[in-house]
Parts: structure tokens; sequence; C-alpha cells
């Protein structure tokens, strides 16, 4: 075999083996799609749907529609949801957004008072933030609770079941993102706002005016981070938000699987429905994400 | 500074008085010392931010104030509740527990009141006790809060009533017998005791009338009670948490208490906590280690396809890579939940079609726990391919050039040049990577929920991660345990955050000052 | 008043670590004036707190003890904008995310200055250093020369009374260098503003300053102009790091024999011997027997015989660098080296002998226990 052969071989097997593993990577979405158009609650099981309905979509978007009850009969009923699953959607989209937006002010804050100012106990302060940030936040839900039900009995709004006192809760994940942003100011040289200060900048314009507008991709990937890991999150909104109308994305989809009654047509429709936009806007900043990924933050 | 308008000022006042005033009503409420804290936080978050002099905190107190309320509070809570008993047996404090006991009464029978209401407006209502036998005894209390159809919450002293003179008449509309049954005022007043001016106590007997009620048990000076009716004696028992009899039985409900290293103990000795216990452990290490070097290997060799100059479409092979790390995790998860399920799912249908067999990802331990790790995989490996992308991209490719004409191969090259130049700025990555999964409470609760059941493991299930087991013991329904969970807990975060403190050492991630 | 003098009294900075704890002193009570409207150049070797001392008088580092004053005002706790300074940072320091055009006016405009005035400064200035047909374009665009020539550009819109620089060329290739050292030296003719200069290269120094100030580990080693830096250093470490090659340092002793003065190599054997005399002899009386170092500029070796005032030494030629109007020629001569800088019209060989003349009279002795040179 001459070397170019070699090389098609070589090429040809790359290509092969890639297009098998994307298939197998990519099934569980074809899945869920095609169960998203198929009719009846079961398990999807089969590529192409038998019978294609919009039942499920017409129910995630809350419009009513006629169920079939007995198939011999034709015996139908109205299927309206109390709060249409989309609402979820939007629930979670919300709380996403308010406390990355809250974490970007947080921990960008603290990351500029770490790497540039100089106070005592910095950097036992610093590795205590990561270590006891390793606490599984699951385990916390007793004090969450107490800490939240203590609250909601003088300020309603931040009490359980609200949305503002769930974020609230989110805003104490600060600590990865301090060390990403950190790492991020360090890499800019402070003769800028050294410079800056001698211009006749205040300390606190050098950071709104020189190092905010230059550190701007860094503050991208914290915010598209930890936006996906709060639409992700299940166990502490499911403890804190009670009633059907607050739940956010991942309590509602999985109230839909009970032991006993699993409706996976609306799971999916639902799935479909929220984790198509997500998964755009993730792929649509990837080059971001995949910057301050090196950089050396966890995704979780 | 800003010699212009205090807008700094008045932001602290805005952010400040709300805080003062939950500090004083936390106060009235009884909770002096989390109104002390909260009257701390305010003043050190005013002094901060207004004085030149803590300038530099400005910038920390926001962040560390969440950090200490959502993450250290927390911590330190459960390490607090793990020398406690604390659970659904041990659930009221002891002073609760104590009150509980004194509300305690029994009907003496030495005389009977007939009863009449008189509404005030607002839930308000007086109440009016007559004597049957002597109708010149005469009583009324002072307006009452009732709410139709609901326990009083808390405990209240009796309610006094006043002896009513000759001719005296009370304001107020009359309810009639009727309508206090049927607007459900009795419950607010069973939950209730009211006391006569010579402080015997009269309760609601049936619906009808009042009759003078006795407490059973009597607070001695020593701390223990004496039952009025038989004259036994029971006193608390602080180290079990419960009232116990002379014989050591126990009485009523328990309280919380102070334990020591009970929980501890009872997670290195008692059976039936130890047993679930270490396997629990070793199937959590095991299966973050597995999930590490499993996403390691499939993200390594991707990456390493992928920088593969002369392959072609790797830009669009690497997007639909990343997909499984773009989507929501929760959503992937649940998705895989329905494609694993063992009699309709996908998985199942195919291998029946293709190859006749049908494993039991449900019910058999060891289905569960491939499954678990096929799931993770499938969910992890992105992350490790996009890290090593980064990794090779950094690897000057003279290197490679060099070993080509030294007669090298693209195998000899991958593990004699690539793997020992990336790995050991990866070991951090790995490290970090381990502790996440240690901790991965998502993918078990949503996919598995720990199933199948551990056989003699109680609430133990075989895929069950120490976290989950942990959060099984706090809150699943049945025999809930703070203490026990608070315990494993703060042993889990100790053994995390050695992970964390290594990976510290390990990365050099050295604070510049 | 001299409103751009800088008198820096008994200056102190002490560096400490997040728990308060003193790490370690980067400048060691240090006292300089600077005249108004002079060049003065601050050069030592890495860390020898050259830029520390810039840097308190800039304002970006506090001050352990000591007093700073611009203008007769004591500027110690004044912020950095208002003590009328300008500062060009060695990596330019260019804002990126503005044009060229912000990245001048910045400071104008958190001065609150008129919008008029400022495109009109910016403008003017932007055209004396050949930038006025870029001002739309950002930092990442411009080269290196260009970068300088607009941080030098930001500097001069402040009309400042004192110019820090801190070493502003070292991120420029030689050409570009040499380009800008004269353009700074042209530019300090023109505004007679007061300059302090920092810089590791000692022929920037020379070729700039007024005069230098030598600094180590946090002291000040010799204030001086270049030319009596250059021929007086006042102790070892000057005449060690001023001048290129260095001066030839030769340890040895004062030694009375025959009822003159000798210096001797300190050797095991063949260790040079030179008679000390005139100038020389009565510098060396009150160092008999003891250890001094014998400093001679290699330009003050000749191949050529002179009169009395030179003394010849033979030598053994190891390296010659021929450099076309004059060779380097590297000497093994007694046990040590010298270095002779020695007009080029012979080629040297390897192993040559030669013998060369030293010129007493530019001969410096140095005291080798305080390293001070003896007056």
């Amino acid at each position: 075999m001459t070397a170019s052969q070699k090389l098609l071989v070589r090429k040809t097997m790359a290509h092969a083996f890639m297009i098998c593993f994307l298939v197998l990577i990519l099934v569980p979405f074809v899945m869920v799609v095609s169960a998203s158009f198929r009719q009846g609650n079961f398990a999807p099981s089969r590529l192409i749907p038998d019978k294609v309905s919009l039942d499920h979509w017409k129910y995630v978007f809350g419009i009513p529609y006629q169920e079939v009850v007995n198939p011999a009969t034709g015996e139908t009923r109205l299927i309206k949801p109390s709060t249409p699953p989309l609402f979820w959607f939007w629930n979670s989209i919300k709380v996403s957004f308010i406390a990355s937006a809250g974490i970007i002010f947080l921990s960008g804050s603290a990351a500029y008072a770490f790497a540039r100012l100089r106070f005592r106990f910095k950097s036992i302060t610093l590795r205590g933030l990561l270590i006891l940030q390793m606490f599984p936040m699951v385990l916390s839900l007793v004090a969450f609770y107490v800490i939240l039900d203590f609250a909601g009995q003088y300020f309603r709004w931040i009490g359980l079941n609200t949305h503002s006192g769930l974020i609230m809760v989110y805003l104490g994940g600060i600590s990865n993102y301090i060390w990403m942003i950190k790492g991020y100011f360090e890499t800019i040289p402070p003769s800028m706002e050294e410079s800056a200060r001698i211009d006749g900048a205040s300390q606190f314009q050098t950071l709104t005016r020189i190092l905010i507008p230059i550190s701007l991709p860094i503050f991208a990937v914290v915010f598209i981070l930890s936006f996906i890991s709060y639409m992700s999150e299940y166990p502490v909104a499911s403890v804190v938000l009670q009633s059907g109308d607050n739940w956010t994305l991942a309590v509602g989809a999985n109230s839909f699987l009970y032991e006993q009654e699993k409706l996976w047509g609306r799971f999916a429709a639902l799935a479909v429905l929220s984790g198509v936009p997500i998964t755009v806007v993730f792929l649509m900043c990837q080059r971001f994400v995949i910057g301050g990924l090196t950089s050396g933050g966890v995704k979780e | 500074m800003n010699g212009g308008f205090p807008i700094r000022q008045i932001l602290v006042a805005l952010v400040a008085i709300p805080g003062l005033y939950l500090s004083f009503e936390a106060y009235q409420a009884g909770n002096v010392w989390v109104a002390l804290a909260i009257l701390i936080i305010v003043c050190l978050g005013a002094f901060v931010f207004l004085s030149e002099s803590g300038y530099t905190y400005r910038y920390l107190f926001p962040g560390l104030l969440g950090f200490g309320l959502f993450v250290i509070f927390p911590i330190a809570y459960m390490v607090f509740l793990s020398f406690t008993k604390y659970s659904s047996e041990h659930l009221l404090s002891f002073d609760r527990a104590l009150a509980l006991f004194r509300q305690e009464t029994f009907p003496v029978g030495k005389a009977s009141y007939k009863y009449k209401l008189f509404a005030e407006g607002n839930d308000r209502y007086v109440l009016y006790l007559e004597d049957e036998k002597d109708p010149a005894k005469r009583f009324a209390s002072s307006p009452l809060e009732l709410k139709a159809g609901e326990q009083p919450k808390g405990e209240q002293e009796p309610a006094k009533l006043e002896a009513l003179l000759p001719g005296a008449t009370i304001k107020g509309t009359v309810l009639e017998l009727a309508q206090v049954t049927r607007e459900k005022l009795f419950i607010p007043m069973r939950g209730r005791q009211f006391a006569l001016p010579d402080d015997t106590l009269v309760g609601l007997e049936g619906l009808q009338r009042f009759a003078s009620r006795q407490r059973v048990w009597t607070l001695n000076p020593d701390g223990s009670l004496t039952n009025s009716q038989d004259g036994t004696a029971i006193r608390p028992d602080f180290r079990r948490g419960y009232f116990v009899k002379n014989k050591g039985e126990k009485v009523g409900v328990g309280f919380r208490t102070f334990s020591g290293l009970e929980n501890y103990l009872r997670i290195l000795a008692d059976p039936r906590i130890q047993g679930p216990f270490f396997k629990i452990f070793l199937w959590t290490v095991s299966f973050s280690a597995i999930s590490v070097a499993l996403t390691f290997a499939v993200g390594m060799l991707l990456a390493v396809i992928l920088e593969w100059k002369e392959l072609n479409f790797r830009g669009g092979y690497r997007t639909l890579l990343i997909l499984p790390y773009a989507v929501p995790a929760v959503l992937s998860i649940l998705i895989f939940k329905g494609l694993f399920n063992q009699e309709f799912g996908a998985v199942n249908e195919f291998l029946k079609a293709a190859f006749g067999f049908a494993p039991e990802w449900e019910t058999n331990p060891w289905g569960a726990r491939v499954m678990v790790l096929l799931v993770n995989v499938w969910l992890g490996y992105p992350y490790m391919m996009l890290i090593c992308t980064g990794m090779l991209q950094s690897i000057p490719s003279g290197i490679y050039e060099a070993s080509a004409i030294e007669g090298s191969n693209p195998l000899i090259d991958f593990f004699k040049i690539t793997l020992p130049l990336v790995l050991p700025p990866l070991v951090p990555i790995l490290v970090s990577s381990f502790a996440f999964n240690f901790n991965n409470f998502n993918l078990i609760y949503l996919l598995t929920g720990g199933g199948p059941k551990m056989v003699g493991g109680g609430i133990a299930g075989e895929t069950d991660l120490l976290v989950n087991y942990t959060f099984n013991i706090a809150f699943r329904d049945s025999g809930t345990n703070y203490g026990l969970a608070s315990a494993i807990a703060t042993l889990l975060f100790l053994m995390v955050g050695f992970l964390a403190w290594m990976n510290l050492k390990l990365s050099g991630k050295n604070v510049k000052m | 008043m001299s409103e751009g003098a800088v008198e820096i009294k008994n200056l102190v900075k002490t560096y400490v670590d997040d728990r308060g704890r003193p790490t370690f002193t980067a400048v060691k009570n240090i006292s300089l004036h600077i005249e108004d409207g002079e060049f003065m150049v601050l050069v030592g070797p890495s860390g020898c707190g050259k830029s520390t001392t810039l840097r308190m008088v800039a304002g970006l580092e506090k001050i352990s003890s000591g007093t700073i004053s611009i203008g007769g005002r004591v500027v110690n706790e004044m912020e950095p904008k208002d003590r009328g300074i300008a500062m060009v940072f060695q990596n330019y320091a260019l804002y990126p995310h503005m044009t060229l055009y912000n990245n001048m006016a910045f400071g104008l405009q958190l001065a609150k200055k008129s919008k008029d005035f400022i495109s009109e400064t910016v403008g003017r200035t932007s055209k004396a250093l050949g930038l006025d047909h870029m001002l739309e374009r950002k930092p990442h665009a411009l080269s290196g020369g260009q970068r300088q020539r607009v941080a030098l550009g930001r500097a001069i819109v402040r009309s400042p009374k004192v110019f820090l620089f801190d070493e502003p060329l070292s991120n420029l290739d030689a050409k570009m260098r040499v380009q800008m050292r004269s353009e700074i030296s042209k530019l300090h003719a023109q505004l007679g503003s007061t300059m302090i200069y920092v810089t590791h290269d000692q022929v920037e120094a020379m070729t700039m300053g007024d005069r230098i100030c030598v600094m180590r580990d946090g002291n000040i080693m010799q204030v001086a102009d270049p030319l009596t830096l250059y021929r007086q250093p006042d102790n070892l470490f000057v005449a060690g790091f001023i001048g290129s090659p260095p001066m030839n340092l030769i340890k040895g002793k004062v030694q009375k024999r025959d009822g003159g003065l000798f210096f001797v190599e300190t050797a095991e054997k063949n260790g040079l011997t030179i008679p000390l005399q005139g100038r020389l002899e009565s510098l060396a009386g009150k160092y008999v027997d003891k250890d001094i170092v014998f400093g001679v500029r290699p330009e003050h070796l000749s191949d050529q015989v002179k009169d009395s005032g030179h003394i010849p030494v033979v030598s053994t030629v190891e390296i010659s660098e021929p450099m076309g109007s004059e060779s380097l020629v590297y000497l093994k001569s007694g046990t040590g080296n010298m270095i002779a800088r020695i007009h080029g019209e012979h080629l040297f060989h390897l192993g040559e002998q030669v013998t060369v003349q030293i010129n007493l009279d530019k001969v410096s002795l140095f005291d080798a226990a305080t390293e001070n040179v003896i007056r």
C-alpha cells in the first residue's frame, strides 16, 4: 500500500467510527422528538411513531384538546392543564436569568477584590471558598428550608414557594465562578487600571470603565455556565417551590414521571420545546464557553 | 469623595432599614440570637459601605454574605445537627414537648357550666359561663381571638375568666349553640384552656358545656413531672431524648437533645446503618472512579481524532459531539429513564429485536449500575473532550514532526508523547471531576431513584450514592432522621473537602498577592 | 517656585503579606532631589527598587515611610490624578476596548473638560506624534512603536509637571528603541518638563539622562551626570554596572616593596604586580597590606608604547572581537582576565603575546571591604 492509500483507509475508518458514535449519541434526541408526536403516553420505543398526534404539544402550550378515553366507543374527554407546562420553562428562564445575573454581580465584585485588592486573610478566604463549596447543596436543604421559612414570616416575597427565595439560595454558589473570573482578571496587566488611576479614574471607575469592558468574555462564560446549571437544578427547586404554577422546568418535567403514571409523551414535548432553545444558545456561544472551560471551571 | 448627592448613603439606608425591621421583628418573636445576628450583619454592611476604611470589603461583602448564608450556615447547621437527636421521633424542642405535657388535662367533674359566645366582630368573641347548679356564679372572658375551624398556634397561657357581678351584661351578639357548631368555633375553643378566678381550669366538654378540668402533670422543682391522677412521676432523660418513668419506659413524644457522637458511632457500629453505608461508600467511589476513567478515555479518543488535520467535517463532528453537554442534564437524564425502561424502553426493544435478550436495567443491581455508568459517560464525555482538545492544541506540532522523522507511528506518538504531556496538567481536572461525580445527586435521583432496593438495607438502594442515601435518610417520608443524615453529610463533606484541598495543592493554584 | 521639582526624603517601601506581616523591603531609606525640568534616570538591575520608587512617586504604591514632594507639596496621601504627573508604562497599558482617540481623551473626559478642548488637545498631540490618521483604530491594530507613541500622547495631553517612564522601551525591537529614545529626548527638550525615567539598560541611562541615579537592593549607589558616573564611579557596583564592556576589576593587595607601593594581584603564582605611582601612591598609602580592587576601563589599555604614565603588562590573547573601528581583546594577564578596547588596525590571534599599557591616570582603586572608591 502506498502512503496515500494508507491515509485513505485511515480516513475512512475515522469517518466510520465517528458516524457510528454519533448515531449512538444522537438516538436519544431523535427518540424524544418522535415520542412527543406520538399518541399515548408510553415510554419512547420506536423511531417513527405509528400514529402522529399533536396532543402533547397542545398540552404543553396549554391548548385544550380531546383525548380518547375508550378507543372502542370513541369516548373522549377534554384535557386542559391547570398550568401550561410552557410556563415552567418560562419560570426556569426567569429564575436562571436573574440568578445568573446576580452571580455575575456577586462573583465579579468578589473576584475583583481577590485579584486586585489587598486585604487580610485573602488566600485563606479564597481556598476556604473553594473547599466549602464542595459541600453538596442537596444536603443543605434542611437549612435552606429553615432560612426561607423564617424570612418568609416577615417578608412573604422571599419565603418558601417564591422564585425570589429560590434565587437567593442559588446566589450562594459563587466560589467556582469567583475562581474563574479571578483567573481571568489576573491575566490582564494591572498597568491599564493604574494608567486609568493616573488619568483620574476612581478605583470604582477603573473597575467599571477598564476592567469590566476588557473582561466581557469571561462574564459571558460565567453567565452561560451558571444559566445552564440552574436550568438543570432539581433538588433545591423541588423543595422550595411547592405550588405547580411556580415550578421550574426541572421540577415540572419530573412531575410528568410519577411512579404510578409516567406521561412520556407530555414530557417529551416539553423536553423538546425547552431543550432546543437552550441548546441552540449554547452552541452559538460554543467558542466562548470552551475558552472559559480551559481556564479551570467545572460544569455542575 | 462624591461631594454631590449622597446616593451611596441613601442606598445603604434603603437596604439597612428593612434589615433592621427584620431584626426587630425577630426580637419581638423571641428569636434573640437571630435578631442579634441580623443586627450584626446590617451594622457590618452599613460600616463597610459608609466608611472609607471598609472600602476593600465593599466588593466582598455581598458575595460573602450570600456565601455565608447559603453555604457556610447550612454546613454549620448540619454539623450542629449531627451532634443532636433530631428526627421524626425527636422533632420538638424540649420546651415544646414539656408544654405539650403541661397542656394535658383531665375532667375532674366537680362542676359544669353552660356557655355562650358573644361575637364582637373580627373573629373576636367573649366567652360567658354560668354554673349549672348555681346560676349566680357567672364568669366572662375578655375578648378572645377564635378562628373558625382552626387550632390556635403555639402554646398559650390559660385565658382568664372574671366573675361577673349580678346584673352585669355583655356587649355583642349572642351565638346560638347551633351556630357555634356550624361555624366550627368549638375547634379553637377546645384547643385552648380557660381558668376561673380561683385558678381552676375549665374546658369544653362535648359540645354543650364546660367542665372543670385539672392538669395531668404538675411540674416539680427538680424538673420532673408528677401525674396527679395516679401519682407516678416522669422525668426528662436528656440522653435519650424522652420523658421516662422510673423504670425507664418512655412516655409521650421525644424531644431534640444533644447526643454527642452517637450518630457517628451508629455509622460505624450499627449493622443496619453500617452495612449499607460501607456498601454505598464502595459503590460511590467506584462509580466516581469509573465515570472519570471512561469519560476521560472517550473524551480523549474523540479529541485526538478531531485534532487530526487531515480529517474533513471536523467542525460539524465537534458541534454534534458537544450536544449532550448543551442539553440541560435534567432533561437528558429523564429521557434516558424512558429509553432504559425495562419493559417498553427503546433500548430493550432494540436489543430484543437484534440479539434476543433484554437486560434488567431496573430490577437487577448490576444492570442498573451499568445503565447509570452508561448514561453518565454520555453526559460527561463532551466536557472531557473539550478540555483534552484544549490541552492537545497547546502541544507544539514540531514534536510530532520530530518523532515522525525518528520513525514513530500515531499509536507510539499518543502513548509516548501526547499522554505524558497532557496528563499532569489534567490531574486537577480529573480530581474535581471525581469530586463532582462523588456528589452526583441528580443523576441517581432522577434516573433510578437509587433503585433497585438493597436487600436488607432499609431505605438504601443498590445505585444510591452516599449523597442520595443521606438525602433519603433526611427527607424520605418514613423515619426521617436529620441527626444521622447530618452526621453522614459531615463525613461526606470531610471526604470531598479533602479532595478539594488536595486538588488545590496539585493544581498549584497559587494565590498571588 | 519650581513646580516640577521632585523631592524624595527618607523613602522606605516595605511589602506586607495578607496577614500584615512584613515580607521584604524594596526601597530602603533613599533620598533624592530632582530639579524642575531635569531628566533623571533611575537605573539598576531588576529588583533594585527603581520601579517601586517610581510607582510611589506616581501614587500607585503606598509609601511605608518618608515623604515625596512634587513642586514643594507633600503628595504622600494625594490621589495619583492630583499629583500633576503622567506615566508611560512598559506594556503601554493602552485601553484595548477604546479607540486611540478615546485612549488619549480618557483622562480629559474624566476631568470633565469641554468636548472642544478635548478634541483640540488630542488632535494637536496626535498630529505631533504622527498618529492623526489612525485615531479611530483600536490598540491591537497598531505596531509596537505606534502603541508607544499613543502611550506618550496620552501622557502629553494631561500636560503634567512630571513625566514618569517605567521601562517604556524594553518591549520594542532594537531599531525602534533607538528611534524612540531620541524622540523622548526631543520631547524633553520641547516641553522642558521634569522626567523620571526608569530603565535597566545602562546605555539608555547614559544617552538620555541629565543625571543618573544608580540603585541596587533598594539603595542609591550614586547620583551623578553620565560622564561623572562613568569616569568617577563611587563604588564597585557602579563601576561594574556602567559601561560596556564593563570596567576591568582585579582583586589584590597593596604591598610595600623597594620603598615604593605596588598593587599585587591575589593569586597562587604569576599574579600581576603593578607599581602605584603619583596619584595612586598617595591614595593607596593607607591601604598597605590591605585588600583593594584595581579598576581600569578597557579603553585605557593600549597596545602602543606610551609615556611614563603607562605601565606595560604582558598578556596573552584569548578572544578577539574585531568591530572595525576598534577591537575588543580578551586578555589573560597574570591569573585574571582583562578586556582591552584597542584601535582596530591590527588583527589579534588566539594565543598571541601582547604587551598592553595601562594608563595609570585613569585607574580607580576601591576598598575591597566597603566596596567604595578610594579618594
